[in-house]
């Protein structure tokens, strides 16, 4: 991800209110991830495990804060449990960033073509809402967009980052 | 030593406004029956509750912040010992009531019925105060410590494998919004309904 983009996301999230984030690093984002653990307005939490991540986000959703968990593909197929067992059946409002790899075009390697295959039937299989941001001009709107629909209908909400907003 | 009366003994040294979440299974039910406080939540699912009460700590710094476990729970996400004891979650104790089985399905044995040490665990894990208790005397001493100090505190309770099956009386959905607007109401501060909707 160029500086630039990281900007992007890192602005958004902060105009959306997002306060509390839960992360394991990716290539594709860590630059973004970076900007936040350095703001001192973000609580941040390095998961082991992106499924206590998402506990993590659920518990300080409940304490007040607004969380964003942000992580890779392969981290949401890690997540997908507590993802259905405590934020979809409690309704628990998280904001979840996703750098999403293996779209038709995209550079990645053989390895990324199982996360064609997973990533978006599976969000569709948890009823977790989701909105694609492939170009820079249209993240800002996605990401915001989706924390207010997380907040509205108290369910996590999913933003796929991919093509041209990913690339170095 | 059972868990209800290690339970028992813990609800006489909280405050009314200490937060405490409990793990799945029949815990829950039994601490509902010593300490019906509306600063409970209950019955989060296998391994999330330490996480979840971390989040929780670091967003309310100034509470203290129980998480009351299981060794099963804590046996299915063992890398969130790593991810306490880096981040430090002063106001945060963990009890691990260890019966070293899965007693609510079935009684099967865990790991800790076998050679693994979940206290050493958390002490190579890097949580300093990290005790294993197999006494009610043991217990109330650590607990006491724990509640006192900077934490976070792990107590690793050798528990019997005999339980009560009591319930809640209260589902998931529920007490997430009780729990919520008691936060908002103890705290001063709005959680649901922050976005104002906009009838256009």
């Amino acid at each position: 991800m160029k500086t630039e983009y990281a900007s992007i996301v890192y602005d958004a999230l902060k105009e959306a209110g997002i306060n509390f984030v839960a992360y394991l690093p990716d290539d594709q984002i860590h630059d973004a991830q970076k900007m936040i653990v350095e703001d001192a307005g973000f609580v941040t939490v390095a998961v082991a495990n992106e499924g206590e991540g998402v506990a993590a986000c659920a518990g300080a959703w409940l304490g007040g804060k607004k969380p964003a968990l942000i992580i890779a593909d392969s981290g949401f197929l890690v997540a997908t449990w507590p993802l259905a067992s405590l934020t979809v059946s409690y309704g628990i409002p998280i904001l979840v960033i996703i750098a999403h790899r293996g779209e038709v075009g995209d550079r990645a390697n053989w390895r990324f073509i199982t996360y064609k295959f997973t990533t978006e039937p599976i969000l569709h299989a948890l009823q977790i809402p989701y909105v694609r941001a492939s170009k820079p001009e249209e993240t800002k709107e996605a990401i915001t967009g989706a924390q207010l629909s997380a907040s509205l209908w108290q369910h996590p909400v999913a933003v796929l980052l991919s093509g041209e907003i990913l690339r170095d | 030593m059972t868990r209800h009366e290690c339970l028992s003994i813990l609800a006489t040294l909280l405050k009314d406004e200490d937060l405490v979440v409990t793990a799945l299974g029949w815990v829950a039910g039994e601490w509902h029956s010593v300490r019906p406080k509306e600063s409970n939540l209950y019955q989060i699912n296998m391994g999330m509750c330490t996480p979840l009460c971390l989040g929780l700590a670091l967003a309310l710094p100034h509470r203290r912040v129980i998480a009351l476990e299981s060794d099963g729970s804590v046996l299915l996400y063992l890398g969130n010992l790593t991810t306490l004891a880096n981040k430090r979650p002063g106001n945060l104790t963990v009890i691990v009531f260890d019966n070293q089985c899965y007693l609510a399905t079935g009684g099967l044995p865990t790991a800790t019925a076998g050679v693994t040490d979940l206290a050493g665990m958390a002490r190579a894990a890097g949580i300093r105060d990290a005790y294993e208790v197999r006494e009610l005397g043991d217990f109330e001493e650590q607990a006491r410590a724990a509640l006192g100090r900077e934490g976070p505190s792990y107590i690793v309770a050798k528990v019997d494998p005999t339980g009560k099956r009591m319930s809640t009386n209260i589902d998931g959905k529920e007490a997430k919004y009780h729990f919520v607007r008691y936060i908002e109401k103890s705290e001063g501060i709005r959680i649901i309904g922050t976005h104002a909707m906009k009838m256009d």
